[in-house]
């Protein structure tokens, strides 16, 4: 099992602090793991466990292991024992590095602060021994680690994670078209974004998701101050990604445009939540060792 | 500054230097590129929210920031505008070249003080304005009232207008003279003419030759309008008619005055009021408290000094009774005078001796006249004695023909009987207006002298083409003829409602007011005065000339007044204004002038210096500017108050 000490792991992204406190968390997702090895989660097929399931009458072929002799003392008929197959989760994680993840208006860019939830994911997924895929989309698929459990990748992951800079721009859906040919089985993907892209394109993309019995999470991360304009009167905007400028008297949009920024957001949250994916939003603050833990339980993480 | 003023193409100005300060206009322009902030760059994640209010792509905003800049700068320029006095002339033709002539108004009616001056002091005002600023054409001035007198060229007619007194006489048609003016003066293109416009003025209407112009500059509002119409004196009671308008103002009252001092004051109402002046108080005027709008618009009156009490002896011919010869009326008549005391008498030698201290006398049916009678008849009346005759039954006409034909002021035929009914008066020198046919109407007579006039006689009383009255002068007096008797047997004349007043007003006219001379005038007349006599008004003589009968006439009296009398007579003259004309000040409305010269501008004149600038320069466009800037600055207001909130 990896650990934070060991000198692989080693990313300052991937915060003591935070691990400790979320070491015992693992992913109560609504729809059932479809993983390949024996793990933590349920799984859909029966197989070999500790957890009895049901009876079925024997056939030819079963397992004369499984045979319940005593149910066949009672009624002379053989049937097969059932146990529940518990398996391991695929994860995907998906961090969004476009241009626009670089806004700051502290210390800490959104980047920087999805680069810390991206890699507390990795470790522990990986820690508890579920496959975990990563990429990092922009435009396309930037950058892409195949599922693994092994520590190997965890490093491979967080070594990518710290080492891969925004840049490009967002155009969330043809990636996540990309990364849905890539998955074979059910698999639970984390987007960590902030989801300044057209809304309706991933919304839509993530229903698709959702349909083929995957598990989505969406981790908005924004900074708190792109709901506010800055104060002063005439600015001319600077589109991180596009380029684009505009110009407008703060002063006399502060108004519209918070109420317009809090619409996009509660919008992007109502679209998510009614198609069934868990969804939270993290505000950039320079405290993430509090607020990442309580988001991811928020999330749909739990204790175990 | 010369017509030719600063102008851009019909728009003129009148203070041109301001439009130095046009530029100002400039100023919101260069305050907004001034003030013109840069653009803090921000880098931000995504614009894709703010693209709704972006300034440059709001087309609304753009459009009220570029209309708020625009309407500023309009409304900069306006002002400017204001203080350089605008105006603009509307498709008005420049004039072809010719003559310009300024027509004031001279009438008495311009005396009256509308805002700060009279309207006189206006009227010159408006002309020097006029000549000033059409100096190189030196316009000529004229004055009009009862006819219209040049002035002079420019500067020169100007100047005459300064030194003219206040106008004083009544004006009569300005619109035929002026008419005849234009017709025949056809290198006079351009005629102002400045008025109160006073309906006396102006009847007709003014024909202008087509290139000719008139523009009618009306000066003074509408003034309160209640004056004295007339008044009639009877010694020292004067009854006056004013004129009350509007008609629901019938409570006044009248003052009589003297100098400073009022003698009297009544309340009255009605259409008419009578006033007594006392003893002590010759002249005087009377005056409508508080009302007259001109200073000088009221009543002179004058009384009539007192008079002694004069003996009419009554020469009665024939015998009989009384009233067979008319003496008795004649006594019924006389007594009703203060003036006269009849003594009838029957003998001619004693009639003879009284003619010396008598003035007048009377003779009623004579036979005939002895030659001592004729004689003494004839020195006496030559002298200035009134003789008045009148026929009887007894009276032998071939006699009277033939004995006093010189004295009589026709030849007397025999009795005719014929009827007549109702009689014309004739003018009447010494009667003024005072009788009329209605005094005559129900006069009826049955026989009667016939009477053929002399050429030099006047003709008195007629009916049915008859002469039944005559006068004729011999020497200083007077002798007046009847063709019936003064008694009732030829016809009813005694009783005849105009007989009476006739006899007594002939009595009163020959014996003393004829040797008094005339105090009643009005502006314009000329007064009559005797030899040696001198006439001033307040401290000025008054230029006198010799008229005709050895008496003096007086140059036209300008002003209305009390005019003192000297020398050889001595007393007041009351000279009035012509009634219901002058001091009416009802003036014409719009329409009517427009009337009256068709095709013709007209602007009303307040403000001289100002205005005449504008008149020339076409439509006065300072109160519209004005009131555009300020429409415009509250369209600023409200722009900009939407601009910074929206």
């Amino acid at each position: 099992m990896p650990t934070t000490s060991s000198p692989k792991l080693k990313s300052k992204f991937l915060r003591p602090e935070i691990i400790a406190k979320i070491s015992r968390m693992n992913f109560a997702g609504r729809k059932i793991s479809e993983g390949t090895v024996a793990g933590s989660h349920s799984s859909p097929f029966k197989g070999c466990s500790s957890e009895f399931s049901s009876f079925r009458p024997y056939v030819q072929g079963d397992d004369t292991r499984h045979l319940d002799w005593k149910v066949y003392a009672r009624c002379e008929r053989f049937y097969v024992r059932q146990f529940e197959q518990e398996t391991n989760m695929r994860s995907c994680l998906v961090l969004d590095r476009s241009e626009s993840m670089n806004f700051a208006s502290g210390a800490m860019s959104k980047y920087d602060y999805a680069r810390i939830i991206a890699s507390t994911l990795a470790y522990l997924i990986t820690k508890r021994g579920d496959s975990m895929a990563f990429s990092a989309v922009s435009s396309g698929l930037d950058e892409y680690f195949p599922p693994s459990r092994s520590a190997g990748n965890l490093v491979n992951v967080l070594n990518a994670i710290a080492s891969i800079e925004p840049s490009g721009s967002t155009s969330l859906a043809p990636a996540m078209d990309i990364i849905g040919a890539k998955i074979k089985r059910k698999t639970l993907i984390i987007l960590i974004s902030d989801m300044l892209t057209g809304s309706e394109e991933i919304i839509r993309s993530i229903r698709t998701f959702i349909k083929q019995k995957h598990n989505f999470m969406v981790l908005q991360v924004i900074d708190p101050a792109e709901g506010e304009l800055p104060e002063g009167g005439k600015f001319t905007f600077v589109d991180s990604e596009t380029r684009e400028r505009v110009t407008i008297n703060s002063r006399r949009s502060a108004d519209s445009y918070r109420r317009q920024f809090g619409d996009f957001v509660s919008g992007i949250e109502n679209s998510l939540k009614n198609c069934g994916c868990g969804y939270f939003r993290f505000s950039v603050s320079p405290h993430p060792e509090d607020e990442i833990p309580e988001g991811l339980f928020k999330a749909g993480f739990s204790f175990i | 500054m010369s017509f030719a003023a600063f102008a851009f193409g019909g728009l003129r100005f009148l203070r041109p230097g301001f439009l130095y300060f046009l530029p100002l206009a400039l100023l919101p322009a260069l305050i907004h590129l001034l003030s013109r902030k840069k653009a803090v760059i921000y880098i931000f994640p995504s614009v894709r929210l703010l693209k709704k209010d972006a300034l440059s792509r709001t087309t609304d905003f753009n459009l009220l920031s570029i209309l708020l800049l625009i309407i500023r700068m309009l409304a900069l320029s306006l002002l400017v505008f204001y203080f350089a006095g605008p105006s603009f002339v509307f498709g008005k033709k420049e004039l072809a070249a010719g003559g310009t002539a300024v027509f004031a108004d001279y009438s008495y009616s311009m005396n009256r003080v509308s805002g700060a001056s009279p309207l006189w002091e206006d009227a010159r005002a408006v002309a020097g304005e006029l000549v000033r600023a059409l100096a190189e054409e030196k316009p000529s001035v004229f004055v009009f009232n009862n006819g219209f007198s040049f002035q002079g060229r420019g500067e020169e007619g100007i100047k005459a207008l300064a030194e003219k007194k206040n106008p004083t006489a009544a004006s009569v048609n300005f619109t035929e003279g002026l008419s005849k003016f234009l017709e025949q003066n056809t290198d006079i293109k351009r005629v102002f003419v400045i008025s109160d416009f006073a309906p006396s003025s102006f009847a007709g209407e003014v024909v202008a030759p087509a290139d000719a112009q008139v523009l009618c500059l009306s000066l003074g509002d509408k003034a309160v309008n209640y004056f004295i119409r007339s008044c009639s004196i009877y010694d020292r009671h004067i009854t006056v008619f004013p004129m009350l308008l509007p008609v629901g103002r019938a409570e006044y009252s009248i003052s009589a005055k003297s100098g400073a001092e009022r003698i009297n004051a009544i309340a009255a109402s009605g259409q008419s009021a009578a006033i007594t002046v006392p003893e002590e108080y010759s002249s005087g005027r009377i005056e409508i408290d508080n009302a007259d709008a001109l200073p000088e618009d009221n009543v002179f009156f004058y009384s009539r000094p007192d008079r002694e009490k004069t003996p009419l002896p009554v020469l009665r011919g024939g015998g009989g009774m009384l009233d067979r010869d008319g003496t008795y009326y004649i006594r019924k008549i006389v007594e009703q005078s203060s003036l006269f005391s009849a003594e009838v008498l029957s003998e001619p030698f004693v009639f003879g001796e009284k003619l010396t201290s008598a003035r007048a006398a009377v003779i009623s049916n004579p036979a005939s006249v002895s030659s001592s009678l004729a004689a003494q008849l004839r020195g006496w009346v030559a002298k200035g004695g009134l003789l008045i005759m009148f026929p009887g039954g007894d009276t032998i006409v071939d006699d009277m023909n033939r004995d006093i034909s010189d004295l009589l002021p026709g030849r007397m035929y025999p009795v005719k009987e014929q009827s007549l009914a109702g009689g014309a008066v004739l003018e009447i020198p010494w009667a003024g207006d005072e009788f009329s046919g209605e005094h005559y109407a129900k006069l009826s007579v049955s026989k009667f002298f016939p009477l053929r006039a002399r050429e030099d006689a006047l003709e008195l009383i007629k009916s049915g083409g008859e002469t039944l009255a005559a006068a004729v002068r011999f020497g200083d007096g007077a002798v007046i003829l009847f063709a019936l008797p003064a008694d009732m047997s030829f016809s009813n004349l005694p009783v005849v409602a105009g007989f009476p007043p006739f006899f007594l007003k002939s009595l009163e006219y020959f014996v003393y007011e004829r040797k008094e001379f005339r105090r009643n005038y009005s502006v314009g007349d000329r007064v009559s005065l005797p030899a040696g006599a001198s006439l001033s008004f307040e401290g000025r003589e008054i230029e006198i000339r010799p008229g005709p009968d050895a008496a003096l006439l007086s140059a036209p009296l300008e002003e209305p007044g009390l005019y003192e009398v000297s020398g050889s007579a001595d007393g007041k003259i009351a000279v009035n204004l012509v009634r219901g004309a002058e001091n009416d000040l009802s003036v014409m409305s719009p329409s009517e002038i427009k009337r009256i010269f068709p095709g013709s501008a007209l602007f009303k004149i307040r403000n001289p210096e100002a205005e005449v600038a504008h008149i020339l320069r076409g439509k006065n466009m300072s109160a519209a500017a004005l009131l555009l800037f300020i429409m415009l600055l509250c369209t600023e207001t409200a722009l900009a108050y939407k601009l910074n909130h929206s």
